[in-house]
């Protein structure tokens, strides 16, 4: 019975990749084999060759001065950071909000078992990202440190142990999140909210590790004793990557323990939060005085009122408005603070600096991809549009209008900061502005024509097309890759043709791709979509 | 009002529809029987727009639905043989969401919906979300939104599921008023005793070819329209 649900589980997250719903068969070899060659390209040739980088500038050093356990503890930290964003928001929807729950449990299948099976959707996400950074952490720590028992055995520990840990804790979330939610009316808000605090909380206590980190970092000699007396959890995990016996035991019993703990949790619990009803509206209709609008205006307001009833969708394709809100705060606060470190950074080089602020808002508003699963998610629903007399180009204008709500005022708020605290000339401000609503434009449309090449309308969870699929992923990573590029490209070539005009050049590309894709989606994607 | 012109639907090698050609006037409610898998619903979905086809024309008081197909979906409603729903939305918001779309008045909408929520009991339940209704409750969700903009043609795919029996009189009353009212309504169905008693015509389609249709006495002639069906179904 475990096996038929695993393989359940596992078929509709290959099928999520690897079948085209559009033309409803298995995808050609050929597709296949470049999805594949997507995915090497993006998650580890890109995202594994920063990580690569970063672990290889470190376990050198770090474990001839004898610091090994300092290597392991920050790149732990960066893998569980990106475990968290990968899997923390979709926990509480993959393993509440199936459509096939009623289904599973109306059959003669053991809770444990829908349990796993569910379980084992939320840890394989949670392997594809936190594996990311801890593959390059053990290997760039192998080819670092002479071969012995210790640096085989702690890194692979260390390894397992993690990925546990963020199971631990992106179920464990989703579970706060679907009790406290199953006595709220508006469950998405409540989700929404009780899922920001916990991140919150979360990212608050990763900052205080890396404030302890950096005062160790600052007076090295000193500090290893205060660290082992005051924050000995930092330092055991650090020294169960370095293969110390002890606190590689002291760990995986931890991380067992809780695992175990986490796991009886669920299973005792989730008959109760998936059949019970509560807060149900109990409004009676008293009449209606609504205003007719136009069916422009009501397209959007149906996209939006989708985009804010999930909180799945809320917090996963709309999180990064709200951290460039953040980001444009931040910067308007610690004004001072920024300008001095990134001067200091680029010294001589300002060139770089506008190029920089560009490339920042590219990357971050890679996270914002509300149109990415747009499509995807009218799900069984898309005959009502289909329907309508309304043309196709207007129902993804609505989808395309939803997202530059979302992200095009963060954007331009950060734009704006930047110009402000970076000291950025006239021009250069005018060029950092524009980018990011060009770059706004650009997104949406992108996330909308990878949804249309990879749309999924037979989903029994809707993280399956939030978080999953070949479509979402490239359209949260590439853009992100871009902005890197874009970053990259200030820091190597703004001082030898100047960053204006880089700035000025990527502009014109980001608005080229921007009229490409808009020529795109009204011929081919208004086809795509009518015949969904 | 409706006529499929050798209506042909293709999946891959096999044919779903094959040849199919039908007219149907105002002021006729025109059933459309045969066993699952015939062809009914892809019939449906391509007279609704939703569903391209390989050959053939479908128009609606002239116009293509492939050519015009806003025009058409102006003068048509549809409602699927399971009415999904937007569940994020209440009864109420959705119903003001169709009638936007459709360029319904404030004043009009209003009116309908109270009409229409009245007559299927559904009006307490409007300020509800959708996904806490049952089944019947969305058929009937369904069947307000699509009276909701007053349309001369409305296409139905198995109406009836889910209805309790007064709901399916109400409906049953609701469709001779617009077909007397110069509408028409072409519909699927596997119950034969409503169609033999609502329709005034019928078709009758087998492996996605049309094998009788015509008045109800010109189809089933002296036998009840179950032994006319259940003999060529042999």
């Amino acid at each position: 019975m475990l096996k038929t649900l695993i393989r359940k589980q596992l078929l509709e997250i290959n099928k999520s990749f690897f079948y085209d719903y559009r033309r409803n068969r298995a995808k050609t070899k050929g597709r296949i084999v470049t999805s594949i060659l997507l995915y090497l390209v993006l998650l580890v040739g890109v995202l594994g060759g920063m990580f690569t980088v970063m672990a290889g500038s470190m376990a050198g050093p770090l474990s001839e001065a004898g610091f090994d356990w300092l290597y392991f503890l920050i790149m732990d930290g960066v893998a569980i950071i990106l475990g968290i964003f990968g899997s923390v928001f979709s926990s509480y929807s993959s393993l509440y909000l199936a459509k096939d729950n009623d289904f599973l449990l109306s059959m003669p299948i053991p809770v444990r078992h829908i349990m796993v099976a569910r379980l084992l959707g939320v840890y394989l996400m949670d392997l594809m990202y936190t594996l990311v950074v801890l593959i390059p952490m053990c290997i760039m720590y192998w080819i670092a440190v002479p071969a012995s028992v210790a640096s085989i055995v702690g890194p692979i520990v260390l390894t397992v142990m993690t990925t546990l840990f963020v199971l631990v804790l992106s179920t464990g979330l989703g579970w706060v999140v679907a009790r406290i939610s199953l006595k709220m009316k508006n469950k998405s808000l409540a989700t929404t909210f009780i899922a920001l605090a916990g991140i919150g909380l979360y990212y608050f206590i990763y900052f205080k590790a890396v404030n302890i980190i950096q005062d160790f970092i600052n007076n090295i000699t000193s500090m290893e004793i205060k660290i082992e007396g005051a924050v000995k959890p930092l330092y055991f995990i650090g020294k169960t990557g370095a293969g110390e016996t002890v606190p590689m035991l002291v760990v995986s019993a931890v991380v067992i323990v809780l695992t175990v703990a986490v796991y009886l949790i669920l299973n005792r619990t989730f008959i109760k939060i998936v059949t019970t009803k509560t807060g149900a509206s109990r409004t009676v209709y008293k009449g209606d005085s609504s205003k007719a609008r136009s069916a422009d205006k009501a397209l959007l307001f149906r996209e939006l009122k989708r985009f804010t009833s999930s909180s799945t969708y809320t917090l996963n394709c709309g999180m990064g408005a709200l951290m460039m809100v953040l980001a444009a705060v931040f910067l308007l606060i610690k004004g001072t603070f920024v300008f001095g470190t990134i001067s200091e950074l680029f010294g001589g080089g300002e060139a770089v600096i506008p190029v920089v602020a560009g490339g920042i808002i590219c990357a971050m508003m890679a996270m914002v991809d509300i149109t990415a699963p747009s499509v995807s998610l009218e799900g069984k629903t898309i005959w009502i549009s289909q329907s309508l007399p309304v043309s196709s180009m207007q129902i993804l204008n609505a989808k395309l209008k939803t997202q530059l709500l979302i992200s095009l005022p963060p954007a331009v708020l950060l734009a704006i900061s930047e110009a402000i605290v970076l000291k950025l000339g006239i021009v250069d401000s005018i060029l950092v502005v524009v980018l990011s609503i060009a770059a706004a434009i650009a997104q949406a449309q992108f996330g909308l024509f990878m949804n249309l090449k990879n749309p999924n309308l037979n989903w029994t969870s809707e993280m399956m097309v939030i978080k999953q699929g070949l479509g979402i992923f490239i359209a949260l990573f590439a853009p992100m890759i871009l902005g890197v590029v874009i970053i990259f490209s200030g820091i190597f070539l703004a001082n030898a043709i100047g960053g204006t005009l880089l700035l000025g050049i990527w502009l014109v590309l980001t608005v080229v791709l921007a009229v490409l894709l808009d020529r795109w989606l009204r011929k081919r994607g208004t086809v795509i979509y009518e015949s969904l | 009002m409706l006529s499929i012109s050798h209506l042909t639907k293709k999946y891959g090698e096999t044919v779903a529809v094959n040849d199919l050609t039908l007219t149907i006037n105002a002021g006729e409610i025109y059933g459309f029987i045969g066993h699952n898998g015939a062809g009914k619903t892809t019939t449906i979905k391509a007279v609704a727009g939703i569903l391209g086809f390989d050959e053939g024309e479908i128009t609606i008081d002239g116009s293509s639905i492939k050519t015009d197909p806003i025009v058409c979906k102006k003068k048509m409603a549809y409602i699927p043989d399971n009415p999904d729903l937007y569940d994020y939305m209440t009864g109420i918001k959705y119903l003001n969401f169709i009638a936007d779309v459709f360029g319904v008045s404030a004043a009009d909408r209003q009116e309908r919906i109270k009409k229409y929520a009245d007559v299927f009991d559904l009006t307490d339940d409007l300020a509800k979300p959708v996904n806490e209704y049952s089944h019947g409750m969305k058929q009937k969700l369904a069947i307000i939104s699509a009276w909701i903009h007053q349309p001369r043609l409305i296409i139905m795919d198995e109406p009836f599921v889910g209805l309790d029996p007064v709901a399916s009189h109400n409906l049953k009353t609701m469709m001779r008023e617009l077909c007397d009212n110069g509408g028409a309504i072409f519909f699927s169905t596997h119950v034969l005793e409503v169609a033999e008693k609502l329709c005034d015509k019928v078709a009758i389609i087998k492996a996605g070819k049309l094998i009788k249709s015509g008045t109800m006495e010109e189809v089933k002639g002296d036998s009840s329209l179950e032994s006319v069906f259940l003999e060529l179904e042999d």
